[in-house]
């Protein structure tokens, strides 16, 4: 596969996927019929790196197909359903290469993802509203960074503990594909657009994939990159934001008095480096010890 | 190692409120046979000393202002005139970013210079270009400068000057500057006087010392998020952990390091003297960087390091981290080079009041600090 | 074991009941939420410990209690669920339907029976109903709190519904401020003898008692040790040590009956450990002013040699409760960790 290059992102179109080769591909699909298809098709000549099924209903309303089991899937659901059948359903997903995730929409989507990630489901908050639970995502995120317990990822906890360095931004949109640096979209005609929104409302800033080596140079892709700089020009809260480094201003559109999400993000940040030294700090007695011997 | 600051030429398209260089208004830029001079005279002084290394700090007024072809012009004299010596002379340049290009980017990584050194400012109509002094403007362009400069792989850090507007909320202004660019947190200086003139904006002893008073406790908790916030550091590495690393200012060692060179080949010891016009030697074309590296003027440092400790600075802990302050400025405030710098009034109040009440760790008495030649 | 409360409400009012100081103080609605349940789940994984028991009130009327299970299932704990078996038609039907995949393994039910005779009837015909389907992971509590209890009717109810031939017998201990009914240690003896009468009938069904704790070891005669000791196959104790219990609000404390006495959090602990070994120490400085509950204790070799514990703590804590300087200290809910 071709190094160093974006993931492309794309609808299921049979003879755009013919036109690629050796692609990181992720496919997006609001329909469970044509799963293995997909999978068989665009491993061809590309790979897959998932299916990401964006379904609006409940987890548990899903049938999942013994098929299914070795294809990597990423789901966006409204919530788990039940706790009932999701219980019975667990030795299903057990068996299924599949990363859920909840809407940040109601509270108990939040306990939820702490149920699932203990449970050994890797999973994740999606923010479909900017009402937001703050409270929870606390919880959440203590749970995600602060628990003893083995448990699954919970993104995008999870993406910011392990990638998170003290030297440079980090921007979790990565998660959800929304970062021009790693995954760019694709529409039915191969057009290229630098995010998710820009590819619904037919922005494109490359005509094929062939011009992808341009895309450095390209006005609109350097402001998408650079777009962080204007929170800087126009003095906002987000950069005076302890949180801003891993951040970036993502709820500028929930902040309120009592800054509910620089006060989360803030401590967010002060446990991921606290992980970040308790690791340095086993890394270092180990490597006393070794010396020692 | 010969630390050569070099203003090939004192112009500059912004027009920033505490600049020193600005206010001379010297718009010439060196010429090619003065630069050839120069460089030849470099490659002398490394030729005599082998184990001598020179930093060539490329510095203005606006270094952009010159255009790719004087850098790629100046790579050409230096590879013909040092055709030895040229991997002992590091270049380094400061630039207000604003009207950098991709040629000027190449011209640089060619000379081997892999970060900038730059200013930036938080509050409007202190740092700006034209008459108005457009901050918004500069702004926009200094982000311009720095997406150019990260595209092509070049590191940035930068100073913050602190004046009067800079008191509201220091605390607010280190999260935004230190956010602005996370690899290298930002100096924090002092605005001087240069004019001594009543500017509203530029702050006393007190008032500095209260405003990194006023960052500290949030430093020292984050010390490790901040490693290269300055002078929180400096004073972290000199008071805990014995490492004497302080600014320029407070090493009480400048005396032979350092030497000015301006466009028109004035020399004086550095950057500041050349910008307030004092401590002045030869012009380059009048002698050889060795004569003026070591010219005889330069004693006076290297005396007040022999005589503070026993008149003004006596028994003063503080002296192991101050070293009396720099010599331009007691030079500036008394007219005489023996005198402790007036800084001193923010030191002992920020050690004092600030460091160690809230540290806990008292400033020893070390005395032992070994003057290099 | 440690046992993890899942709410305050309960259907009965057992004349003994330990729990009532505990569900005087706390609000009637207060049941363990999701979170909670999670930490605690959590915490006893980070202790190595993976099992617990159930208690409320009455478990079944957490409102997500059969869920409860389905995920302490799915995290590979042992649970142990102790109910009274009284619930709605509705959950008895949801039961059977969600636990009939359980191995007994996976849960059990200890079953709090009373004296039929003194139960009314729909509370009796409920309890027949659970223990004729769930008797398969039912083992028998009794809780003695009179000195003539009966205990015929347990090894009837084994019999009929195929229970775990194995009763846990508990003695009623007081409360300290508070009035339950339970035998005084001047009662104990008496209780002993009727108990020991029942011995040859529980052998004779193969039926083995166990003791929970603070039965003290002197009330028996060492002929009488003998047959206990035939009967449960050596496994006796007479020891009392902090159980631990956890509220649904995360209060930590040692047993029901001193549920008021140095409450805790379970926020204060890093690991189940280091509880047992708080209120251990507490334990140890009550036991240092009066060594058990009978004067004797104070100079009592098995005492001396661990083989006894000397009774009951809560008796202890109850001499000198109504002491004014012990009544705040008793209150305090501060970690002294
Ligand atoms: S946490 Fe809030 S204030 Fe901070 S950067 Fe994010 S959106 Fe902005
Ligand atoms: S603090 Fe003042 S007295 Fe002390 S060494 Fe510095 S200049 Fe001298």
């Amino acid at each position: 596969m071709k190094n160093n290059r974006q993931t492309l992102v794309t609808r299921f179109e049979e003879k755009l996927i013919a036109k690629l080769e050796n692609e990181n591909i992720i496919i997006t699909t609001d329909n469970f019929n044509f799963i293995n298809k997909y999978y068989d098709v665009v491993n061809k000549q590309n790979k897959l790196n998932n299916i990401t099924v964006y379904y609006d209903g409940a987890l548990t309303s899903i049938r999942f197909l013994e098929t299914w089991k070795h294809i990597p899937l990423v789901l966006y659901v409204n919530s788990i359903g039940s706790h009932r059948m999701f219980f019975h359903l667990m030795p299903i997903l057990r068996q299924m290469n599949v990363r859920i995730f909840l809407s940040n929409q109601t509270p108990q989507n939040f306990v939820d993802l702490q149920i699932m990630a203990s449970l050994g489901i890797c999973s994740g908050i999606y923010f479909s509203t900017t009402k937001m639970d703050w409270n929870k995502f606390a919880d959440l995120q203590t749970y995600a960074i602060y628990s003893k317990n083995k448990h699954a990822a919970v993104e995008p906890f999870n993406f910011i503990l392990s990638n998170y360095k003290r030297e440079s931004r980090l921007d979790f949109n990565t998660v959800y594909y929304n970062d021009p640096q790693k995954f760019l979209h694709l529409n039915a005609e191969g057009q290229i657009a630098l995010n998710a929104d820009d590819l619904k409302a037919g922005k494109f800033v490359l005509e094929n994939i062939s011009l992808i080596d341009s895309l450095p140079d390209n006005q609109d892709y350097i402001k998408e990159t650079t777009k962080w700089q204007q929170h800087f020009l126009d003095k906002t809260h987000c950069a005076e934001c302890l949180a801003w480094r891993i951040c970036l201003g993502k709820f500028v559109e929930t902040i309120d008095d009592q800054k509910s999400c620089a006060n989360t993000m803030t401590e967010l940040l002060d446990g991921v480096e606290h992980h970040q030294q308790r690791l340095q700090n086993q890394q270092n007695n180990q490597n006393q010890q070794k010396n020692r011997r | 190692m010969a630390v050569i600051i070099f203003k090939a030429t004192e112009k500059c398209n912004a027009n920033c409120i505490y600049c020193g260089v600005v206010k001379k208004h010297q718009d010439i830029v060196m010429d090619c046979e003065l630069l050839t001079s120069i460089f030849h005279k470099i490659n002398v002084y490394l030729l005599k000393y082998p184990r001598e290394k020179v930093a060539f700090t490329w510095h203005g007024g606006e270094v952009g202002l010159l255009g790719a072809d004087y850098f790629n012009t100046a790579y050409d004299i230096v590879h013909q005139q040092c055709p030895n010596t040229w991997d002992r002379i590091e270049h380094l340049v400061q630039s207000n970013m604003t009207v950098l290009n991709q040629d000027i980017i190449d011209a640089f990584k060619k000379l081997g210079i892999t970060q900038i050194g730059t200013s930036y400012e938080y509050y409007d109509g202190i740092r700006g270009l034209g008459k108005n002094r457009d901050s918004m403007a500069y702004n926009r362009r200094f982000f311009q400068g720095v997406n150019l400069a990260e595209r092509n792989g070049l590191t940035w850090g930068f100073i913050y000057v602190v004046n009067k507007k800079s008191l509201q909320d220091p605390l607010k202004l280190f999260i935004y500057l230190t956010n602005l660019n996370l690899r290298s947190s930002p100096m924090f200086n002092k605005m001087y006087d240069y004019d001594k003139q009543e500017d509203s904006l530029v702050i006393n002893q007190d008032e500095y010392a209260d405003f990194l008073g006023a960052i500290l406790p949030f430093w020292l908790k984050h010390r490790d998020r901040y490693p290269s916030a300055k002078p929180f550091s400096l004073f972290y590495n000199s008071i805990v952990e014995k490492r004497v690393q302080m600014g320029c200012e407070y090493m009480g060692h400048c005396t032979s390091r350092w030497v000015y060179i301006g466009p028109d080949g004035s020399t004086a010891q550095c950057g500041r003297a050349g910008d307030f016009g004092i401590m002045k030697y030869p012009k380059i074309q009048d002698a050889t960087l060795e004569e003026i590296m070591f010219h005889k003027d330069r004693d006076v440092i290297d005396t007040r390091q022999i005589t503070l400790p026993e008149t003004e600075c006596k028994d003063c802990p503080l002296w192991g981290i101050c070293h009396g302050g720099c010599v331009l400025d007691a030079y500036m405030d008394k007219r005489e080079h023996g005198h402790k710098s007036p800084n001193c009034a923010w030191v002992q109040k920020f050690i004092y009041k600030y460091w160690e009440p809230i540290t806990g760790i008292k400033v020893e008495m070390y005395n032992k600090f070994t003057k290099k030649a | 074991m440690a046992n993890i409360l899942l709410t305050q409400k309960c259907v009965r009012s057992c004349p003994y009941c330990f729990a009532k100081q505990h569900m005087s103080d706390s609000a009637p609605d207060d049941t363990l939420s999701w979170e909670n349940l999670l930490y605690i789940v959590d915490f006893f994984d980070a202790s190595n410990e993976k099992h617990f028991s159930l208690l409320g009130g009455e478990p079944f009327l957490h409102p997500n209690f059969l869920d409860i299970l389905l995920y302490l299932r799915e995290r590979k704990f042992r649970t142990n669920v102790f109910t009274s078996g009284v619930m709605s038609n509705k959950m008895f039907d949801e039961a059977i339907r969600e636990l009939q995949h359980f191995t007994p393994m996976q849960l059990s039910f200890v079953v709090n029976v009373n004296d039929p005779k003194k139960t009314p009837f729909s509370e009796l015909e409920t309890v027949r109903r659970f223990l004729k389907a769930f008797g398969h992971f039912t083992s028998l509590s009794f809780n003695v709190y009179r000195k003539d209890a009966d205990m015929d009717f347990l090894i009837q109810y084994i019999n009929e519904f195929g229970l775990k031939r194995h009763i846990r017998l508990g003695l009623a201990h007081p409360i300290p401020g508070l009035k339950n009914t339970h035998i005084p240690p001047s009662g104990l003896r008496e209780m002993a003898q009727n108990l020991i009468s029942h011995i040859p009938q529980l052998n004779a069904n193969h039926i083995s008692l166990g003791f929970d704790c603070g039965m003290p070891m002197c009330i028996f005669t060492d002929q009488e040790m003998g047959q206990l000791y035939k009967n449960a196959k050596g496994q006796l104790k007479f020891t009392c040590g902090p159980a631990v219990d956890v509220g649904p609000d995360m209060s930590v404390w040692t047993c029901f009956p001193l549920s008021n006495y140095k409450k805790t959090s379970i926020y204060d602990f890093d690991n189940v450990h280091e509880i047992r070994k708080y209120y251990q120490q507490i334990m140890a400085e009550g036991r240092k002013e009066i060594a058990g509950i009978f004067e004797q204790c104070d100079d009592c070799e098995h005492l001396k040699n661990n083989l006894c514990s000397g009774g009951c703590f809560a008796h202890i804590v109850s001499k000198f409760y109504n002491e004014p300087e012990n009544i705040r200290k008793f209150k305090e809910v501060k970690n002294e960790k």
